[in-house]
């Protein structure tokens, strides 16, 4: 697969995406959309939505507060159901599996719906390599691998796109005429896929939710390619994070109301698939294989970090990417990795490594969006200026690289791994400097801020400082405040204090009272 | 891998059955008036894309699909295991009017949770020999991907989605309702629930009692669809563009 954005800083990234007039309308409408059609449907569950969050996220700690137990029992009832199941400690071990499963039925294609834990191992490059050819089906995945490109939303990967642009890309891909009528993309689509599921010998999806007291895999979509995949191939091989498991059938109830509200705005998608082992008998339809590949990949770190372990509660409704400023003016190519906006911002440094990663807890407003969206509640802005923290610490310890988190785990795969090795540790000389620097600033800051007196001497000192380097440049063309200041406001501050015009107007009021 | 969870939860030794959470439980009040199950079924199937019609009689429904899948002027015709045990004659004039009808291999679908409603009135269906087949699993695959329309039966559905149920066991309905560009559902209003939660539960203590659930349980809610060109929505990107339920109501 292509990375488009290897090679570059987020900061490259984030500004050719601004000045990308295509990306950017693109960008408003799709939002804009997405945020309507939610609007329009969440209050009509009016304060039943609160509850369901709350029982989801409850739903959610309690599984991971007890994923070895869930997870073993999910394990046995596939097992006993006739399918497999192969524990994957990371992208390599994943990919060795499934590629052997490949090679055994002697698989020349492979039909994959949406998944990102596929894109998190990157699939595609091992079956590629080993000689079988996958086919992303879902039409925003088909679409954005045709075009050799990246998704760039979880939930709507080609939302970059425009339908001339993929009529163009069709016509060129499959040498005939294209229309850009949606219809016209959406029948020839339907036509070149349909001859991929009659010849595929393997399907391979996620997994949104698997319920643990029965072994049965849910999977949730709108398009049947999902479908397609797990009732045409003679194999299925789905992927999941050891974090999808929930304890039982009853609990889907929750997640079916809050994962398509959240993501589209629908009450319910058109299809939900409930699979549960193999077929029972000759006669029934379905794969003659299952295989159940369960992925931790860096998610056991996640789990020991209690500031971080919620992280894992994500069920990819890509909801808080629609409701972030930032992520609207970038969109999801700029985050570097295959989990854009404020969620990516969080997940990225743990999967990938706090180092290769360390732009993107930065790159938000810490508005608070993406909680209030969240349907799990995560606590996005919070584990952003946590995430802050620990790299910032990192930076000053200018400790060796690979400290925490999965970046020392050789099968990590991930495109800031390679995109940018220039920005990792040991930290330069500069950074170093200005992170102490900073890292003063706020020791000073924290202390004037302890005693009212320490206060008003601090003020004053500022005061003297603004006076002696001049207004000019924002009143901040002192050194380390320049960099600072480039893309902010500095607030000026006013000649006299609050206090100083308190106790002055209350002695001229005690004066006015004397001369009555 | 339990090694790392374990010492990531600061555990040791074997997991315990941890107390079970509280299910959840909705504010909304459970409809029993079949009446107004019906109506709510109607109303969110309708805003989800799927016409609805109506039947009361085994004749309606004989009278709907001849006509319907006449209508369509497709070469091949698709029906499930319950629909061709059901619909006795339908397979035979449809063959008539110079189409080929296709049914599921082998035996007919041993009948698992359709044994309230099509059974109930017919006698068991499974004991009933359809429609004999004439194509394997190879023929049948290949013949549903040339068929304009395919007719299934829907286990259940629920009222508060407008979706329909359909499970393996009952009925081979996976590739009938997923490859034809034009989904046929028959569904009996005595199968109507009224919320996602009351199917669960039912599902949960039939899994149990049986010891393992229906191999694939499918949920509908309308035509195939994709918003993925320019969030502008597009029906049967993949699965049929057009989905119609007959409604057996009550008499």
């Amino acid at each position: 697969m292509n990375m488009t954005t290897a090679g570059e800083s987020f900061t490259g990234r984030a500004r050719r995406a601004l000045s990308n007039e295509q990306l950017q309308s693109a960008l408003a409408t799709a939002t804009t959309k997405h945020k309507a059609a939610r609007a329009e449907a969440l209050p009509l569950l009016g304060a039943e939505w609160e509850r369901l969050r709350e029982q989801a996220r409850a739903v959610k700690n309690h599984t991971l507060e007890n994923l070895d137990y869930y997870l073993a029992e999910f394990a046995a009832n596939v097992e006993r159901l006739g399918g497999r199941v192969f524990w994957a400690e990371d992208a390599a071990a994943a990919n060795r599996y499934i590629v052997e499963v490949a090679r055994r039925h002697g698989a020349r294609t492979a039909v994959k719906s949406k998944s990102m834990m596929t894109e998190e191992v990157e699939l595609n490059r091992a079956l590629d390599a080993a000689g079988v050819r996958p086919i992303e089906t879902d039409l925003g995945e088909y679409i954005v691998q045709l075009a050799g490109e990246r998704p760039s939303h979880i939930t709507a990967p080609a939302i970059h796109k425009s339908r001339h642009e993929i009529a163009r890309l069709f016509a060129e891909k499959f040498e005939t005429e294209c229309g850009p009528e949606t219809e016209r993309i959406t029948a020839l689509a339907r036509r070149m896929l349909r001859r991929e599921f009659a010849a595929a010998d393997l399907g391979i999806t996620g997994v949104n939710f698997a319920i643990a007291e029965s072994g049965t895999i849910v999977l949730i979509e709108n398009e049947g390619n999902i479908r397609l995949s797990t009732s045409l191939p003679r194999v299925h091989v789905a992927l999941m994070g050891i974090e999808k498991v929930i304890p039982r059938l009853a609990d889907l109830d929750v997640f079916l109301k809050i994962l398509p509200r959240a993501a589209s705005g629908q009450k319910i998608t058109s299809y939900v698939s409930l699979l549960t082992g193999l077929k029972h008998s000759p006669r029934d339809e379905g794969p003659e294989e299952l295989h159940v590949v369960v992925i931790d990949n860096g998610r056991t770190a996640m789990l020991a970090n209690p500031s971080l372990r919620e992280s894992l509660n994500c069920i990819r409704c890509g909801a808080c990417l629609n409701a972030c400023p930032v992520y609207q003016k970038i969109g999801g190519h700029a985050y570097g990795w295959i989990y854009p906006g404020p969620i990516g911002a969080v997940l990225t440094p743990q999967l990938t490594g706090r180092q290769q990663a360390a732009d993107l807890p930065f790159a938000s407003t810490l508005c608070g969006a993406c909680r209030d969206v969240c349907p799990v509640k995560i606590a996005i802005p919070e584990m952003l200026l946590h995430l802050r923290h620990e790299i910032k610490e990192h930076q000053q310890l200018d400790a060796p690289s690979g400290l925490r988190g999965a970046d020392s785990s050789p099968g990590t795969p991930g495109l800031l791994a390679t995109a940018a090795p220039k920005q990792t540790t040991p930290v330069g000389f500069k950074q170093r400097i200005v992170g102490r620097l900073e890292k003063l600033s706020f020791k000073l800051w924290a202390r004037a801020m302890q005693k009212a007196s320490r206060y008003v001497r601090a003020g004053r000192l500022a005061r003297l400082a603004q006076a002696a380097f001049g207004r000019r440049a924002n009143g901040t063309s002192a050194l380390p405040l320049k960099a600072w200041a480039r893309r902010r406001d500095v607030p000026m501050l006013a000649p006299r204090t609050f206090r100083e015009r308190w106790a002055e107007s209350k002695s001229k009021a005690a004066r006015r009272a004397g001369r009555r | 891998m339990f090694g790392r969870i374990k010492s990531a939860l600061g555990r040791e030794g074997e997991a315990r059955r941890p107390e079970p959470l509280a299910p959840y439980e909705s504010p909304t009040k459970a409809t029993v008036e079949r009446s107004e199950l019906v109506a709510r079924f109607m109303r969110e199937a309708e805003a989800a894309n799927i016409i609805v019609s109506f039947a009361e009689t085994d004749e309606d429904v004989e009278k709907y699909l001849d006509s319907f899948v006449l209508r369509q002027s497709c070469g091949v015709v698709a029906l499930s295991d319950a629909v061709a045990a059901s619909c006795e004659g339908l397979a035979a004039r449809l063959s008539e009017r110079g189409l080929r009808v296709v049914v599921p291999p082998g035996e007919p679908a041993p009948v698992m949770f359709a044994d309230v409603a099509h059974a109930a009135d017919n006698g068991n269906s499974a004991s009933r020999p359809g429609v004999g087949s004439d194509v394997d699993a190879e023929g049948f695959k290949a013949a549903l991907f040339e068929a304009g329309v395919g007719v299934t039966a829907a286990d259940y559905a629920i009222a508060e989605t407008g979706t329909l149920v359909l499970g393996t066991g009952g009925e081979r309905h996976r590739l009938i309702s997923l490859l034809p560009p034009v989904h046929v559902c028959l569904l009996d209003a005595r199968r109507i629930v009224g919320t996602l939660a009351e199917l669960l539960a039912h599902f949960r203590e039939r899994g149990e009692a049986r010891g393992r659930p229906p191999q694939a349980l499918t949920f509908i809610t309308g035509p195939s669809r994709t918003a993925d060109v320019e969030q502008t929505l597009a029906l049967g990107v993949h699965g049929p563009h057009e989905l119609h339920v007959l409604l057996r109501t009550l008499t």
